[in-house]
């Protein structure tokens, strides 16, 4: 049976994981929030720790209200087990044009929440 | 056109053969060096470096010569052919001698990454971007109170550099064409202000005015 596809309130944490090459001087990069539909996990079924692959330098939670605000839209879109990557029933994304100064915006309201 | 690297020579530069010499004069460089570079290769090139002080914009243009395969071969030189993109390599490796380790690091770290270094679809950087970020950054270099930045890849191919300190930080992306450069100021409130600009790739007087604002030495952004 598919995942449901839920709204996800604005208080919820979304993290995104960051590539090692995008964590200088364990600063957080706003390029790696460059992506048209970025892709983050949802706390409310995977853990920030689960968040991070091989690559990954640290994670970084997201408040999906904050994201909104900056004329994003949040949506939850579940990965099925048959899938590439699945099965993910966390897996969101942050979708809409990053400008650059959004993209620093979206690194500035980010809390960095796991760390290699 | 062939692209060659000249492997025969590893000594200094006063032992350097004349014809290798005289492709150094008239003020421009006009040979990929060698095909791997070791210590004795390096210090040879840091030397050559050294004493030819050339302003940035004066080294490898890229319409730069390079020697060709049967000129290499007619003064008795040693050729192997190097594929166009180990040769831009060479080229870029070459120009940042005059920068710091760090940056050099992170300029050859950038060179070597290949497609989906993000586990996704990232694309390797491009050369001739590195390029552009070493003569810049040879610019900022002799600016006073110079500071390295933070040297990161973009997924499509390019890189950014951004500078970050208690109140200020920027960040210089390079984009098709040119620059895009961002500025963020944080007041004593720690409410932030954002400022954006764009500026044409060859535009170092321009882009040292945001390195200005970054260290202080301008207080207003720079706009148009």
């Amino acid at each position: 049976m598919a995942f449901p596809v839920e709204e996800i309130p604005d208080d919820a944490n979304l993290f995104n994981r960051i590539h090692r090459n995008h964590f200088p001087g364990g600063k957080v990069s706003s390029v790696a929030f460059d992506q048209e539909r970025l892709s983050v996990n949802w706390e409310k079924y995977r853990s920030a720790e689960d968040t991070a692959d091989t690559n990954s330098a640290a994670v970084v939670a997201l408040a999906a209200g904050e994201c909104r605000k900056l004329e994003q839209t949040v949506e939850h879109a579940p990965i099925e087990p048959e899938e590439p990557s699945g099965p993910n029933q966390a897996h969101s994304e942050i979708c809409g044009n990053k400008s650059k100064s959004i993209r620093r915006k979206l690194r500035d309201s980010a809390k960095l929440v796991w760390q290699k | 056109m062939q692209l060659v690297g000249i492997s025969s020579f590893q000594g200094r530069l006063d032992e350097m053969p004349h014809q290798q010499k005289s492709a150094y004069e008239g003020g421009r460089r006009l040979a990929v060096p060698f095909v791997q570079a070791s210590n004795v290769q390096s210090k040879w090139l840091e030397e050559i470096t050294a004493i030819q002080d050339l302003p940035p914009e004066w080294v490898y243009p890229y319409d730069d010569p390079i020697f060709a395969t049967a000129w290499t071969k007619g003064i008795g030189l040693t050729v192997t052919p190097l594929g166009f993109a180990d040769t831009a390599k060479y080229i870029v490796a070459d120009k940042a001698v005059g920068l710091s380790a760090d940056s050099r690091q992170s300029l050859k770290e950038l060179s070597e990454l290949s497609v989906g270094w993000d586990g996704g679809r990232a694309k390797p950087i491009k050369m001739d971007v590195l390029g552009d970020v070493v003569r810049l950054l040879r610019w900022l270099h002799q600016q006073p109170l110079y500071i390295d930045p933070f040297i990161v890849p973009t997924f499509d191919g390019r890189v950014q550099m951004e500078w970050h300190d208690e109140k200020r930080s920027l960040e210089i992306e390079a984009v098709e064409g040119g620059w895009a450069v961002g500025g963020t100021l944080t007041l004593s409130d720690r409410q932030r202000v954002y400022f954006d600009a764009d500026c044409e790739r060859r535009d170092f007087e321009r882009l040292k005015n945001f390195y200005d604002w970054f260290a202080g030495r301008e207080l207003i952004w720079p706009s148009p």
